[in-house]
């Protein structure tokens, strides 16, 4: 058995013993305890480890790829090992002790934190999607980055298998300081990824601003985690999640006394928030994930819009019960997300390049999870999570066949008719499939896990909700038009295009010798336009294999909700006894209000939370949230639904073929324009505002680029005038006394005698009109 | 007064016959001699008077050390001639074969004609 | 005619400043001898061992000092003379001004050592002047040894330096050194004096006539009397002249105030102290003083007696310094022989290369070892840098035979290759 194998590694060892903490969800033996777990995040390691050997030893085969797929592919396994041998109750597996001091008996004078994993069904969750999208992106990559073969393909995999690590580490660590190492390392693979192609100035600045937005976040976490040390005296989850102090906040806030929460508690929350936004592109920090689509297309499916991005609705599911003791911590999440969503939605809908509408379109599904775990709906966040890993992967990787096919061509209106184009049948449907799922078409993945957030946004009562609910709405008839303007665009129409000027059928390439050799894949090269025509080249068996296991998995993940209805399906019954766990639970009141919050633990006592599992049944508070007099839950399937359509309409009025008789294949009369150019005429100025993305970026250039030009600036002419100056002054003046001797140093002499005996003389005289 | 008896170092004739004679005028001397000699060896060309000169010098120090020996009555301004004189006749003979080197050299005893050794 | 007591220089006359010697850390000199007024040291005019004088920098009145020596205005004045004179007596290509240069070169250093003379007769000078005394009144005839001596040698030295042929300097030269010597004869270091023209005169002096001999250019019979350019021109006279009278003339200032508050500790050095570490000496001079009068000296039975110690009379020589008495004993052989004690003979002094040599032995034996590495090594390195020369000669030499060898065996290549292959 595997599980014996694992148990007799030496080096793994267990948190069993350690009863001492009496309290926490402990394992008990062994056998019980997945060990192997640590070879979860060790495995891709190993793979990190194996590719930079390549990378050293000039590796100029697939070899990378085949390395990285199989352990990836044994984590998903193991993972899913994992999870089918769970029972339910959190274990701690520590793998050994990697931080332990003390200077002082009392309590909060001793740090400890293992390289252990915190294994409950949130982070089994986690790691389920991230394992088994990793294993299928690394095959798409397999193929995608061929043409790096020998070159950066060593590299790449080496990222992301370092990536995967890294993620692990995240999500399954039992500890903060765990979580932040993860933190940084996704940062860093990040930042590795997105500059992949470094000859580029675009993605060297795109991965600089990725990386610089995000020290604003992780600041914020580091802060976060000092702060949590200092006040709760422990990094450790077990212990901080048991504690009493954090229960007796809790307790606080429930009977209305938030006041009676130290700030230093409250503030906890918020410098958490702040890392979650910087890693999850929530506005303001959100700016670096649309310039992130400069890496290869991979990258971007995987990290920055599946499992990377999710880190921050992670942290927080993670830490719901601390953000539970901040009386608003909450609601400034969930307008903070709303107001994200909303914005980049409305960006979405005015850009051109498909990459970057599906960028925009991750940054407002991000801010729909934030929304929905702030709205009390963490099953609805997390639910979304999963399935919008799933469907926007498969819509980047879609994207990413596309331009692989039409030499980096990424503008809709240079595209059309895909659908009609031999080859393309599988990522046309993949594309539709995902389009779909992210409109919110009724019974697709997306449409559940959408409507879950929308209905607990009119539900639950906060300080404007109502408005975010209705922020929401909007904001999801929104990204159905621009998802579907994207499909019209490009998939249906007349075939026609335009190639990217890319000579490699990907913008992500960037070689300037061994074109003719480096992509022999499709036969040809594309080394001079005007010699050969182009041919777009169908993406190939490992693209399409991976494109068809996504769109079967993102159709299948509408499943999920009807797994445990009791539970709001699987999501929720894998929640239920995480930390992102809540109850509404009041004898008293069944308001869902935040006081009316209970939390359970994986191992409170209120393991009867009936309350919780008949949540659907909501007929008692219905009264309180309601949706234009009906109630929410109930009504939230058609409206969405409906929403769904308008926005689909829409579209396909503005950029589907002309007349409907015609169908899909029926023409249009331009690639290049639609009806909507006359539609947004109407709008004046605003959609131009739009596709400037609302001039942000050149906001923040304004508010802090600029006056740090010029204070750097400023501080360089000081540097260079007084300092150097200074400097050069003090070498100066030797020099200049050199100068000025120079001519006595004639080599005669008698110069020299003649000024050793004047010397002589003057020290002399001076001596004498001292002394008097 | 005749039992005005001095101590001297050896000679007990010659302190009357010099007393006044104070230790200023051996320093004036010294002084003249010494500044003559400096004179010399800035004006001077010639090699080998500047060695002179220098060695005008050594005198014009010893006149000096020997007067102020006299005048604290100790020796120790003679031994110290002695030394001076030895570092003379050292300097001498390692000087003057470097003049001889150099006239060789250039046919020529003009200090000013080696500036180019200032490097 | 007393002399206000300065204060700023002390009083350095009459019995009150005996008085206020008292209790300097300096044995009184008086005790030596009964009603002395105190030793004076005729070089200086000063009580040898009046204490009471502040240094010179510390002197309220030091421009009064050089006052009291020579009137800085006559200094200043002889001195810018003498500038001129010897900037006038340098050589130089076409006019020779030597001989305006060395009138008012000479008039300045007669001016000078008149003005010192007169000041040091001169009872109003304070403690410049040496007191009057029997021998030597005020107003006796000076003592023309130094004049003429310091006149000699100052003017052989201008010489020296104006000379244009360099044979006639290192002439003139061994005449500074003949004046030097005297002014050392003065001092009573006749040592020095007769070291001085040996070593000197003997021996350096014509080191430096062989090299000019040596190094000078072969000209052509007409030219004989022509000398280079470089002996007849000196080198910027001007600033030269300038730089060294200034020099001359801040020496001389500072002198004239340092000189008189200058203090002299006698106990430093005493003859007769100097003599009680030398008892065979002692004994000799007393054995010469009885061979000459019988009444005198120790007796031929006689030895110098030893302190007895508990091991017997082995303890060091009884010698008297201060009452300059010595105790000798009937030599015996166990060294219990009638002791009595002896006068030493009166004028026994320590003579002067004899205290010159004591004092290099017993204070600096090391520095006798390193000036005798110093000229070792001065011996070797004028031998190295000689040598190498003569190598190229050899060389030089070497070549030229074989070029001949080859001329004179006109077609014998096989005997030039020869010598080649011998040479390789």
């Amino acid at each position: 058995m595997l599980t014996d194998v694992m148990n007799s590694l030496p080096m793994l060892t267990l948190a069993a013993a350690d009863g001492a903490k009496g309290s926490g969800p402990l394992i008990e033996s062994w056998a019980a305890a997945p060990g192997w777990v640590l070879l979860i995040p060790l495995l891709p390691l190993l793979a990190a480890v194996l590719n930079v050997g390549c990378a050293i030893a000039g590796v100029k085969t697939k070899l990378p790829a085949v390395i990285t797929i199989v352990s990836l592919a044994a984590a998903f396994v193991l993972t899913a090992l994992a999870y089918l041998s769970f029972s339910g109750e959190t274990r701690i597996v520590t793998g050994w002790s990697w931080f332990d001091l003390s200077w002082g008996d009392g309590p909060g004078q001793s740090m400890k934190a293992d390289f252990g994993f915190y294994i409950d069904n949130l982070s089994l969750l986690w790691m389920l999607f991230v394992t088994g999208l990793a294993t299928l992106i690394a095959t798409y990559a397999s193929e995608y980055m061929e043409h790096d073969v020998g070159q950066g393909y060593n590299r790449f995999f080496f990222a992301f298998a370092l990536f995967v690590f890294s993620m692990s580490c995240l999500v399954l660590g039992d500890n903060l300081l765990m979580l932040y190492l993860g933190w940084e390392g996704v940062g860093l693979c990040s930042y590795l990824l997105i500059g992949y192609f470094y000859k580029k100035p675009e993605a060297v600045a795109a991965a600089k601003k990725a990386f610089i937005v995000n020290r604003i976040g992780d600041l914020g976490l580091a802060i976060g985690v000092f702060l949590t040390f200092v006040h709760f005296g422990t990094l450790e989850y077990a212990e901080l999640f048991s504690s009493e102090q954090l229960a007796g906040y809790i307790d606080a806030v429930k009977a209305g006394n938030a006041g009676d929460v130290p700030l230093m508690a409250q503030l906890i929350p918020v410098f958490l928030m702040i890392g979650a936004f910087g890693k999850s592109a929530q506005f303001p920090l959100y700016v670096w994930l649309p310039d992130a689509m400069e890496g290869p297309t991979p990258v971007s499916a995987l990290i920055h819009a599946a499992t990377m991005v999710t880190a921050g609705v992670y942290l927080i599911a993670r830490f719901y019960p601390v953000f539970l003791v901040s009386e608003w911590a909450l609601p400034v999440v969930a307008w903070i997300g709303a107001f994200t969503a909303f914005l980049a939605a409305t960006i979405g809908m005015a850009q051109f390049d498909i990459k970057r509408i599906m960028a925009y379109s991750t940054v407002s599904q991000l801010g729909y999870m934030f929304a929905g775990l702030a709205l009390l709906s963490s099953t609805g966040g997390v639910f979304h999570v999963l399935t919008h890993a799933f469907f926007k992967a498969l819509l980047f990787l879609c994207c990413g066949a596309v331009m692989h096919g039409f030499a980096g061509q990424l503008d809709l209106r240079k595209l059309s008719g895909l659908w009609s184009q031999p080859g393309w049948r599988v990522v046309s449907v993949g594309m539709l499939i995902g389009c779909i799922n992210l409109a919110g078409v009724p019974f697709t993945a997306g449409y559940f896990s959408k409507d879950m957030i929308l209905a607990e946004a009119f539900v639950t009562q906060g300080p404007g909700y109502g408005l975010i609910g209705w922020l929401l709405l909007l904001t999801a008839g929104m990204t159905a038009y621009y998802t579907f303007r994207v499909f019209f665009r490009v998939f249906v129409g007349p075939v026609r295009y335009e190639p990217g000027d890319d000579d490699h059928g990907s913008s992500d390439h960037d070689h300037e010798h061994d074109q003719s050799d480096a992509h022999g894949h499709d036969g040809h090269a594309h080394t001079d336009h005007a010699q050969h025509p182009f041919h777009p080249h169908p993406p190939r068996l490992a693209i399409n294999g991976v494109l068809a296991t996504l769109s079967v998995l993102a159709v299948l993940a509408a499943g999920l909700y009807f797994v445990t209805p009791e539970n709001k399906g699987w999501v929720g019954s894998m929640l239920k006894d995480s930390t992102a766990a809540q109850v509404y639970f009041d004898g008293e009141s069944d308001h869902p209000t935040r006081a009316g919050l209970f939390l359970i633990d994986g191992d409170a006592h209120h393991r009867d939370h009936a309350h919780a599992d008949d949540h659907a049944d909501h007929g008692e508070h219905a009264a309180h949230g309601s949706f234009l007099g009906f109630d929410p839950h109930k009504v939230m399937y058609y409206v969405s639904a409906i929403v769904g359509a308008i926005g689909i309409g829409f579209a396909a009025w503005a950029h589907g073929p002309r007349g409907a008789v015609s169908g899909f294949l029926g023409d249009r009369t331009e690639a290049a324009t639609s009806r909507m150019d006359a539609v947004a005429r109407s709008f004046g100025p605003i959609p131009k505002w739009a596709e400037h993305k609302w001039y942000v970026d050149e906001f923040y250039h304004f508010l802090f680029r600029a006056p740090l030009w010029v204070l750097s600036h400023i501080f360089h002419a000081i540097d260079k005038l007084l300092v150097d100056g200074l400097v050069n002054l003090i070498g100066y003046v030797p020099r200049a006394f050199g100068r000025l001797a120079q001519p006595g140093q004639s080599g005669v002499l008698h110069g020299y005698a003649l000024s050793m005996a004047g010397g002589v003389a003057v020290i002399l005289l001076v001596v004498m009109m001292v002394a008097g | 007064m005749p039992d005005l008896v001095v101590s001297t170092l050896a000679q007990a004739d010659f302190p009357e016959v010099m007393h006044a004679i104070t230790l200023y005028h051996y320093l004036l001397v010294s002084a003249v001699m010494f500044c003559l000699g400096l004179i010399g060896f800035v004006t001077r060309r010639n090699l080998i008077i500047m060695f002179l000169c220098t060695e005008l010098m050594f005198q014009a120090a010893g006149i000096a050390l020997i007067a102020f020996g006299r005048f604290y009555l100790d020796y120790t301004g003679q031994v110290f001639v002695i030394f001076v004189l030895t570092v003379a006749a050292a300097e001498a003979a390692l000087a003057l074969a470097l003049v001889v080197l150099l006239f060789r050299r250039k046919e020529s005893l003009d200090g000013t004609a080696w500036a180019v050794l200032k490097g | 005619m007393v002399p206000a007591c300065c204060p700023a220089r002390g009083c350095v006359r009459g019995s009150e400043s005996v008085e206020g010697a008292r209790g300097c850390t300096y044995p009184d000199p008086r005790s030596r001898g009964a009603g002395r007024d105190g030793p004076i040291d005729l070089l200086s005019g000063f009580h040898i061992g009046s204490r009471g004088i502040a240094p010179w920098a510390a002197s309220s009145g030091a421009g009064l000092q050089l006052d009291s020596v020579i009137s800085p205005f006559i200094l200043y004045a002889m001195v810018a003379l003498g500038g001129i004179g010897v900037l006038l007596a340098l050589p130089r290509d076409r006019v020779s001004l030597a001989l305006p240069g060395y009138v008012l070169a000479t008039i300045a250093g007669v001016v000078v050592l008149l003005v010192l003379f007169l000041t040091a007769q001169d009872p109003d000078a304070g403690a410049f002047a040496g007191p009057a005394t029997a021998e030597a009144p005020l107003g006796a005839a000076p003592n023309p040894y130094f004049y003429a001596f310091a006149l000699l040698g100052l003017a052989a030295a201008m010489r020296v330096i104006t000379h244009p042929k360099p044979v006639y300097s290192a002439l003139y030269f061994i005449l500074t050194i003949l004046a030097t010597s005297g002014l050392f004869l003065l001092l009573s270091a006749e040592f020095m004096a007769f070291a001085l023209i040996i070593i000197y005169a003997g021996a350096i002096l014509i080191t430096y006539l062989f090299v000019i001999m040596l190094a000078t250019q072969s000209q052509s019979e007409e030219l004989v009397e022509q000398q280079p350019e470089y002996d007849r021109t000196a080198r910027e006279p001007l600033f030269a002249t300038a730089a060294g009278f200034a020099l001359l003339a801040a020496l001389s200032t500072m002198l004239g105030r340092g000189v008189p508050v200058l203090t002299v500790d006698p106990s430093a050095h005493q003859s007769d102290a100097l003599l009680a570490q030398l008892p065979k000496r002692i004994e000799n001079a007393l054995r010469e003083e009885h061979r000459l009068d019988e009444g005198v000296g120790i007796r031929p039975n006689e030895v110098l007696a030893r302190e007895i110690t508990a091991t017997g009379p082995d303890g060091p020589f009884l010698i008297d310094d201060v009452a300059r008495t010595v105790i000798v004993e009937v030599s015996t052989d166990a060294g219990d022989g009638a002791r009595r004690s002896v006068a030493w003979p009166a004028d026994l002094a320590i003579s002067n290369p004899e205290g010159v040599g004591w004092e290099l032995i017993k204070a600096h034996p090391g520095a006798i070892e390193i000036a005798g590495v110093i000229l070792l090594m001065a011996m070797l390195g004028a031998t190295v840098l000689a040598r190498k020369q003569i190598q190229i000669d050899e060389d030089a030499k070497r070549d030229m035979a074989m070029a001949r060898s080859r001329n004179e065996s006109g077609t014998s290549w096989a005997g030039g290759a020869e010598e080649e292959t011998d040479d390789a």
